[in-house]
């Protein structure tokens, strides 16, 4: 199958609550450990091994035989490319291995193909697309497949590669002219267009709302350390890089006085890139009610992204345009309002999304230019406004699942440390570029 | 105090086409400008091929000189060598000028004479160019006195 499957995206607004509310619920996730890079030498640390030791875990997890799933979706693209979010295109060159490690498949990348015929019992996949987008948007394609009987049990599969070098080497990056819109940056030798704009849009906010880059993005980066560190030891191996590797926790003033990137954002601002794959398992809510865990319901999803700007560079405005325009599709889709939501897991690639995202959805009543007040008072998870309560990729390494796993490990009360004080009762989270739409909202009743 | 009096020699070069070789052009005379809509007058940076402001498919695009002045929206010092071509230069300062022109029309360049702790969201600056080859030269701010 080649063409791309897109009937399924909810990427507009008018399309009103999602037909399958409450109807599909996700049962079971799995984490591998997250590494910083392959070695290259150990063949149990692969991003295929890992993917395997992801998928048995989410079946353990949900009490599911592998014989019972018959859907699997498998992002394709592992690494962080020069556009951001896709893979780059190249690796390094080098001799392969005996089979299954014969080619880049299993060892940096992954796909269904690979992983039906290396995982134990996975023999009975039907629905297995070739064309799968990044998590967030997966996980709307995940949902949609079961609710509309593409599948009944789905496997949802996300890795992240981190190859060694220079980081975004290769590619357009080692082309000594710039073609097409990179003659419009590359020979200033700007950062990357997410970055920029992050930087674009924080100074602008400070300077209309007052502030600073460090006040405003302080708290929020420590935050998510803190968060990505509370782990209770029966979670697999923390399911994120800190927790695994450290620092033991960051304050403040190391966050300051961090090593510069593309300063004012500091090293901590950037999510680090890791080694490692995630699994989410997917199923009707009726097959739900007899499973091990307690479901954890899809209420909507929504895909695309906002048009957001009406001159070529998106500027403050446009990006808290945008983002209204994605929390509005958002509400929409779910039939909820901000005072709806207790679990709000946004993407966090870099922090400046985060004010921005808080925000557009009004998670707690904040409204434009007052997140940096919020993020003065307590927005720990034992206080009453625990903001991106998984810690993000921030807190966790570039895994991209952290906001899935703890907006389900909430939904269920099984966050240990991390639990909330506060109702957990409904939750948003996205893998969500810029002003992308790809947003998942999730409840622990069906209605 | 750190500052660049230039960003040369440049290790990565444009490459004009059909569509942005005026702007290139007029850059290797000294003159900066930028691409507007003959329908509805707005200014577009980089260059659209359909005007994104009235949306109207007939309407012609076409390059006009603007005064070079402007105010730095935001400003960056990239200290990451991550980028082909310009490990040697970091740390360098990067703004996104906002052109006088138009609210939101913004060119992103690098700021030359500027020492980056003086970097301010809202200070005036003008347009230099950097000849980088005989057939490229590059704009670039400094700070207006
Ligand atoms: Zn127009």
């Amino acid at each position: 199958m080649t063409t791309r499957e897109t009937g399924w995206r909810r990427d507009r607004l008018g399309l009103r609550v999602w037909p399958h509310r409450g109807k599909v619920a996700i049962v079971g996730w799995g984490m591998s450990p997250v590494d910083r890079r392959w070695d290259g030498v150990s063949m149990d640390k692969t991003l295929g091994a890992y993917g395997i030791l992801a998928i048995q875990r989410c079946l353990e997890d949900a009490g599911v035989k592998a014989e019972d799933v018959d859907g699997l979706l498998v992002c394709p693209e592992t690494g962080a490319g020069a556009t951001g979010g896709s893979s780059a295109d190249w690796g390094p060159t080098r001799p392969y291995f005996a089979p299954p490690y014969d080619s880049e498949w299993g060892l940096s990348r992954l796909n269904a193909k690979w992983l039906t015929q290396n995982t134990p019992g996975l023999k009975n996949v039907k629905y297995a697309p070739e064309q799968v987008p990044a998590i967030g948007e997966e996980m709307g394609m995940a949902a949609e497949a079961v609710a509309t009987g593409r599948c009944k049990v789905a496997l949802l599969i996300y890795g992240m590669n981190n190859f060694e070098g220079r980081y975004r080497q290769g590619g357009q990056n080692e082309d000594d002219h710039a073609r097409g819109d990179r003659q419009w940056s590359a020979p200033w030798s700007t950062a990357d267009w997410l970055q920029l704009s992050g930087a674009v849009y924080v100074q602008q906010y400070c300077q209309k709302y007052g502030g600073t880059w460090e006040e405003l993005l302080g708290p929020i980066v420590v935050n998510q350390h803190r968060n990505g560190l509370l782990k209770q030891p029966s979670d697999y191996e923390g399911w994120g890089y800190y927790a695994k590797n450290g620092p033991s926790g960051l304050t403040y003033e190391e966050y300051v006085n961090a090593r510069p990137v593309i300063w004012p954002s500091r090293i901590w601002d950037c999510d680090r890139p890791c080694h490692s794959v995630g699994a989410f398992l997917f199923t009707t809510a009726e097959r739900a009610r007899d499973m091990r865990q307690k479901p954890v319901y899809v209420m909507n999803h929504n895909e695309g992204s906002a048009r957001a700007q009406r001159s070529s560079q998106q500027v403050l405005e446009d990006a808290e345009e945008g983002r209204a325009w994605v929390a509005k599709m958002v509400y929409e889709g779910s039939g909820w309002r901000p005072q709806d939501v207790d679990i709000f897991n946004p993407y966090d690639g870099y922090s400046m999304f985060l004010p921005l995202s808080l925000e557009a959805f009004q998670w707690h009543g904040v409204k434009k230019g007052e997140a940096k007040d919020l993020v003065k008072g307590d927005i720990s998870v034992k206080g009453p406004h625990p903001f991106s309560s998984g810690g993000g990729n921030l807190g966790n390494g570039r895994t991209r699942t952290a906001m899935y796993i703890d907006s389900i490990q909430q939904l269920r009360g099984t966050a240990g440390p991390r639990q909330v004080r506060v109702k957990a009762e409904t939750a948003i989270c996205a893998y969500a570029p810029g002003v992308a739409a790809s947003y998942i909202c999730l409840a622990n009743s069906p209605s | 105090m750190t500052m660049k009096e230039t960003m040369a020699p440049y290790g990565v070069l444009p490459q004009p086409d059909q569509h942005t070789q005026p702007f290139w052009d007029a850059a290797k005379e000294h003159r900066l400008v930028i691409q507007r809509c003959q329908r509805c007058r707005h200014y577009h940076h980089p260059p659209v091929f359909l005007c994104t402001n009235c949306n109207d498919p007939k309407a012609t695009l076409a390059f006009e000189g603007v005064s070079g002045r402007g105010t730095v929206y935001a400003h960056y010092v990239h200290h990451f060598k991550n980028i082909g071509g310009f490990e040697d230069k970091a740390p360098y300062p990067v703004v996104a000028v906002e052109l006088e022109e138009q609210r939101g029309l913004l060119m992103v360049t690098n700021i030359l004479h500027c020492p980056y702790d003086q970097l301010r969201v809202g200070m005036p600056v003008e347009v230099v160019f950097e000849k980088a080859s005989d057939e490229i030269t590059i704009p670039q701010f400094r700070p207006r006195k």
